[in-house]
């Protein structure tokens, strides 16, 4: 078998721990966790918080995004809406025509 | 020194089920060094072993409940967690030779004329690297037995919990890993006498 000093030798590591240390700890800052709940099945926990909260912003945009892709009516819709509102399409147009006039 | 550092393991684990991430930190802060050092020799490649232990911590944190304190030490686990992403790892990137051992092996004196005038400190680094080669050889179960009880340091009983063998087993794997060792050190350092024979010869 080897002597002592070879086995000081592959006992040694060539890593400096702290840098792999850090990294896990900053790796897992922010990472999901799933737990076993006390019904025996598993269920993330504060995932779903942590999520929730870095993604509010773009989770409201998204929304907003919709609501105003929906709210985009075609002008067949939107025509038929402002005759139900009592307004011709003519009027409109000839709303439009003053408004553009008026700019000039 | 953390506000956990005189916490328990188990009292770590059950910080970390309650997504307590200092208490995860301070677990990573006390073993790192241990299971990288048993990661690195099994493997050989600082870069897979890091990837190694960083990968089991992940798999950890996201399911800390895996590990049950009643049944096993958190240290015994996660070894074993650690030696089978190991082996996981041998067998998805088969590596011939690592990166860290070609390097290793072109430090080396490539023909017996240039052995001849070897150093003392030659020398010590064809010991060193017959002795890896040896290990390296040897079969999984013998390799794992030797890094976790001559290497590492655990106590016999520890390591046969965490290769899940009995400790009269575990002793004969380490009796069989040394016989196999010296064998195989005693046919290279015989091949390299031979070696400088024949160059001594073909000089003269």
């Amino acid at each position: 078998m080897p002597d002592h000093e070879d086995l000081n030798w592959l006992r040694s590591t060539p890593s400096d721990s702290r840098n792999l240390q850090a990294s896990i700890i900053a790796k897992t800052e922010n990472m999901p966790q799933f737990v076993e709940s006390k019904q025996g099945f598993v269920k993330t926990r504060k995932a779903w918080r942590r999520y929730l909260h870095a993604f509010t912003p773009i989770a409201a945009c998204a929304v907003i995004a919709m609501v105003v892709m929906v709210g985009d009516v075609s002008d067949e819709q939107a025509s038929s809406q402002l005759v139900s509102e009592g307004l011709e399409w003519q009027d409109i147009m000839l709303e439009e025509d003053a408004w553009l006039l008026a700019d000039l | 020194m953390s506000a956990y550092s005189d916490k328990s393991d188990a009292q770590l684990a059950e910080f970390i089920v309650d997504g307590n991430h200092a208490a995860f930190a301070e677990l990573v802060t006390r073993h790192t060094d241990k299971f990288f050092a048993l990661a690195y020799r099994t493997l050989q490649h600082q870069g897979d072993a890091e990837d190694v232990v960083q990968n089991a911590f992940f798999k950890f944190w996201q399911r800390p409940h895996l590990w049950r304190a009643d049944k096993s030490l958190f240290t015994t686990w996660f070894y074993r967690v650690i030696i089978n992403a190991c082996h996981d790892h041998k067998r998805r990137y088969s590596r011939e030779v690592s990166a860290e051992q070609e390097t290793f092996e072109r430090a080396m004196p490539k023909s017996p004329s240039e052995e001849v005038n070897v150093s003392d400190q030659q020398e010590l680094k064809w010991r060193k690297f017959r002795l890896e080669s040896a290990i390296q050889s040897l079969p999984a179960s013998q390799r794992d037995a030797l890094n976790l009880v001559v290497y590492t340091e655990l106590p016999q009983k520890q390591a046969a919990d965490i290769l899940g063998v009995s400790l009269k087993a575990l002793e004969s794997l380490l009796v069989r890993a040394k016989r196999n060792v010296s064998k195989h050190v005693a046919n290279a350092e015989h091949q390299t006498r031979s070696l400088i024979l024949q160059a001594e010869v073909n000089n003269a």
